[in-house]
């Protein structure tokens, strides 16, 4: 027995009537959610494990709402929504990775600091 | 009534707006302040002061004073002179009894003087003891001065944003701007922060106005009051540029309405084109130029007094319900309304000290100063102390009445006098005796007069004495603003929003939302015993220790034995500290020759894992640790039913005899790959699934549409609780506390003190030796009263010890719980008393499991 083969979220088979599905952490918090707030969290790459949940955001005044990281020295691990999450950039784009467990509470404040910026 | 339009003048006459005080209409113009349109209205008392309750009026006129604080839309105390007028505001005076011309509270300035010194509060009101309540009721109902509605809701939203400059400028005075436009002009991204005091046309950098800077923390951390964002700045350069702020002058009667700073008077005219009064008096250093603006507002001059070293000696104002009427200087009386005053301008240093400046005294100037400011920060203009006229007043001017060192506590000269008799000779100790600076203005107008009387009073030079310390905030600040949003960290299983589709009661277990039930504890609990039952487990610490020394590692962290753990078991095991204490507990299953599991609880996962990688760091082994807490999901799927549900559900062999208690195997369930454990926390069949988090929702909805027919229910950390007190499992932290070991908790049987070492093994040999203080036993209750979590055991009329769980369990019909007791009532059947709701209550002593003793249900 492998200690990660068992918990790799591939090794999922549809069989025997079972069809296994998956769901991301943030489907239902984000199910309204405005253009600027994307859900990435089935695409994470290189989390094979799935624990982490991915969020994309554009814009970098609702960035400066979430995290006290420097924006210009992204890549950064720290403090976003009040949870550990590394951010990526790409222009006025940002990729925020999280534990998936601080999914709702990261798309609650996300999404109430969006409205703020309304 | 409104001046002819002055060239400075910020109104717009052209647009009118009406908001309400006191219930009545006032009206104003656009760009007035609150204060402004009252004052033109012809008011002139303002709020009345904290303790005497004194009527109070305009002061400065720039926020930095507490006479003109009011309650606007239910918020309090608003500083009405830098509040804009709004349409329909509701304005309120606050710190009334009755209305802000006759306040019944007043009667305290009148007869409560000589029984309400300062510090009277440590000192009368002792007696008699039982009246205490009473006092306490009163003084607090009559302290503080505005009102929150304690049952208010959030009315205002506040964000917070985090912000970084090349340069932040605060002030945006003359030097300020000057700063700001020179670091521009080099090309640095500069944000410049004022008061809105200043005038700030169109700059090439960001101005934030109104806005204040609240202080300088560490690391250049400089948060600023926007009104509903605080930003949370953090600069490579701070350039601070606050100014200075004028001082008052002592002198009996100086509180009195019409009594005003000379930068006050002259805002009230240049900018809303007010006069301050019909007559006036003026004292000041440089006093004619000050006359000079009075006039030109239409103010007759009643005298000019020039301030100096050498006169006046007695000032001393009179006034007619506590509005100014007269003043006298050495003897000579004029009539007035209005007394415009400068002690001199104190710089406005704070926030240099905060950042790190020494505030020296200059005696020259007569004034505090900074010096050595800290690398990257930077005094501009006259914060520095080397501009602006020099003025040495006296410490106090004598003459007959209360003359007010802190109008904003409504300390006198004689509370100083007092405190000063009495011991408190230290700058610092008699700040926090009589309160001096410790109100709203936060010492803006009294730190330096303080200090001065201080000195005159002992003989003591200023430089000696010192100042006190300057603490943010530096401006005042909501607290609904430091709040900010009401959001809560909370962490969610995969399975969460299934919980509340089944309309679970959750509960906080750490940073964990959890099920405390689905409505049914009692009925969770029977379909356990008799049918099965899922529970959510994800929230479970998860470690994955794998390398060629994992073995030798969990060897040396726990005190169980690993070296003979076969690979396919699970053992259970207590951490221990190095104290031998216990830290945590969970089970560790052998997956592979070098990789092992472990779980932990679900409040202890972080500090184990970090637990592990200190020690892990500190001996050098070859191992790698992962926290798996959350990638994973997990289930517990428990009851007699339980084989025949995973039966189903996987094609792993579940009979009892190939998958045996305490195995670990990989299985395929419902299509999701899943380590499956067979253990037994709450004492039946059971299998717990641990799996990717994504599949929570897909295996948790699969376990019950399949488990439907065999009777299946979810169940919630309550039942948990009840199964496992059957079987007296115990819950770390519960009923364990930093104090408690393995042995006297009744698990001596894994402790192997042959092993060569393990953390706290010299700490559990020596209690081992030295024999048990208390002991965990179970208990059953002789007449079903369940006590409470906490509750004591009493032994000869003494607490000899504490109940930890208790609960009814409807399978044994019985009270039961979990309990330390002396060693000596340590034994089967022994009889102890527990107080329930006062009464003694007989209990009997329990060291085997309640339920299924032998542990046939959870092996078969």
């Amino acid at each position: 027995m492998n200690g990660f083969e068992f918990i790799d979220p591939g090794l999922a088979r549809a069989e025997n009537g079972f069809e296994p599905v998956q769901r991301s952490p943030l489907e239902r918090a984000l199910r309204d959610a405005p253009p600027e707030v994307r859900d990435l969290s089935l695409q994470v790459p290189e989390d094979f494990d799935r624990g982490l949940a991915g969020l994309q955001v554009t814009g970098e005044r609702l960035l400066r709402r979430l995290t006290d990281l420097d924006l210009d020295a992204l890549p950064a691990t720290g403090m976003v929504a009040h949870v550990r999450a590394t951010v990526l950039r790409d222009g006025d784009e940002f990729r925020i990775y999280f534990p998936q467990e601080y999914a709702d509470h990261v798309a609650e404040v996300v999404l109430d600091a969006a409205a703020g910026l309304q | 009534m409104r001046l002819p339009p002055q060239p400075q003048e910020r109104v717009n006459r052209e647009r009118s707006l009406a908001f309400l005080f006191e219930g009545e209409p006032v009206q104003a113009f656009e760009g007035d302040t609150i204060a402004s349109a009252l004052f033109a209205s012809g008011r002139r008392i303002f709020s009345r002061s904290f303790k005497y309750h004194r009527p109070r009026g305009l002061l400065c006129c720039s926020g930095h004073c507490p006479n003109c604080l009011v309650e606007v839309d239910g918020v309090p105390t608003v500083r009405a002179c830098m509040e804009p007028a709004r349409q329909g505001a509701q304005v309120k005076a606050q710190n009334v009894l009755g209305s802000l011309d006759r306040d019944l509270m007043s009667v305290v300035d009148k007869i409560g003087g000589p029984f309400l010194p300062v510090g009277f509060y440590y000192r009368t009101m002792m007696r008699p003891r039982r009246a205490w309540p009473l006092y306490e009721r009163f003084l607090r109902s009559a302290a503080g001065l505005g009102r929150i509605d304690k049952h208010g809701k959030r009315t205002h939203r506040f964000d917070t944003e985090h912000r970084r400059a090349e340069v932040l400028v605060i002030g945006g005075g003359s030097s300020g701007l000057a700063a700001a436009h020179e670091a521009a002009d080099a090309g640095r991204q500069v944000v410049l922060v004022d008061d809105g005091l200043a005038e700030v046309g169109p700059a090439p950098f960001e101005v934030l106005s109104p806005a204040r800077a609240i202080g300088i923390y560490e690391g250049g951390l400089v948060p600023v009051d926007a009104g509903n964002v605080l930003y949370r700045f953090r600069a490579e350069r701070i350039v601070v540029a606050t100014g200075t702020i004028e001082q008052p002058l002592l002198f009996p009667g100086n509180d009195l309405v019409g009594v005003m700073l000379s930068g006050g008077a002259r805002r009230l005219i240049d900018r809303w084109s007010l006069r301050p009064g019909e007559r006036a008096v003026v004292l000041a250093a440089g006093g004619e130029a000050i006359a000079v603006d009075l006039r030109r507002a239409g103010t007759e001059i009643g005298r000019v007094f020039e301030i100096g070293d050498q006169a006046p000696k007695e000032i001393v104002a009179r006034g007619r319900k506590g509005r100014l009427s007269s003043v006298a200087v050495d003897g000579e009386k004029v009539e007035c309304d209005l007394l415009v005053m400068s002690g001199g301008r104190q710089p406005a240093y704070s926030l240099l000290a905060q950042a790190g400046a020494r505030i020296e005294y200059d005696p020259a100037r007569g004034i505090f100063v900074p010096r050595a400011l800290p690398a990257g920060v930077e005094a501009a203009g006259s914060v520095t102390g080397e501009r602006g006229p020099v003025v040495h007043p006296a410490p106090a001017y004598s003459g007959k009445g209360k003359c007010f060192v802190c109008i904003c506590e409504d300390v006198t000269r004689k509370d100083v006098q007092r405190a000063l008799a009495e011991g408190f000779d230290s700058i610092e100790l008699a700040k926090r005796y009589t309160a001096v600076t410790m109100g709203p203005c936060q010492g803006r107008l009294c730190h330096l007069p303080s200090i001065r009387l201080f000195a005159g009073e002992t003989g003591r030079g200023l430089g000696a004495l010192g100042t006190t310390t300057a603490r943010p905030p530096w401006a005042p600040v909501s607290l609904g603003l430091l709040a900010g949003r009401g959001h809560e960290p909370a962490r969610r299983t995969s399975i969460h929003h299934r919980h509340e589709e089944l309309g679970a009661r959750m509960m906080w277990t750490g940073d964990w939302r959890r099920v405390h039930s689905y409505g049914d504890p009692a009925a969770e609990v029977r379909a356990v015993h008799e049918a099965v039952g899922v529970i959510d487990v994800s929230t479970l610490g998860k470690l994955l220790v794998r390398g060629p020394d994992a073995v030798a590692f969990l060897e040396r962290l726990y005190p169980n034995r690993f070296a003979d753990l076969r690979v396919g078991r699970v053992r259970y095991g207590v951490l221990g500290t190095d104290a031998g204490r216990i830290m945590d507990d969970g089970t560790i299953g052998r997956l592979a020759e070098e990789e092992l599991y472990v779980t932990t609880t679900s409040t202890g996962a972080e500090v184990v894992f970090e637990w592990f990688q200190w020690w892990n760091a500190v001996w050098g082994f070859d191992v790698e640790v992962a926290n798996l807490t959350g990638a994973l999901a997990a289930v517990n799927v428990a009851g007699p039913r339980a084989r025949e549900l995973v039966g189903q559900l996987t094609s792993l062999d579940c009979s009892a005899e190939a998958f045996k208690y305490l195995d670990a195997k990989r299985a395929q369930v419902g299509g999701v790959p899943c380590l499956a454990l067979r253990i037994g926390f709450v004492g039946e069949l059971g299998y717990e699934l641990h799996f990717p988090s994504s599949y929570g929702e897909y295996l948790w909805d699969t376990l019950l549409e399949r488990g439907a027919d065999l009777g299946i229910r979810p169940f919630g950390l309550e039942a948990q609780r009840i199964l496992r007190l059957e079987k007296q499992h115990i819950i770390v932290g519960q009923d364990t506390d930093s104090e408690s070991n393995t042995l006297d908790a009744n698990m001596a049987w894994m402790v192997k003190l042959d092993k060569d070492d393990f953390v706290g093994k010299w700490a559990l040999e020596h209690m081992h030796e030295r024999g048990a203080r208390e002991r965990l036993v179970g208990f059953e209750m002789e007449n079903g009263a369940v006590p409470a979590e906490g509750g004591q055991i009493v032994v000869d009329g003494r607490p000899a010890g504490r109940v930890t769980s208790a609960r009814h369990s409807e399978a044994l019909g019985k009270a039961i719980g979990l309990a330390w007791v002396p060693p000596e009532l340590a034994e089967e059947g022994a009889r102890i008393q527990i107080r329930v709701d006062g009464r003694l209550e007989q209990a009997s002593v329990r060291l085997r499991p309640f339920y299924d003793p032998e542990g046939e249900r959870v092996r078969s």
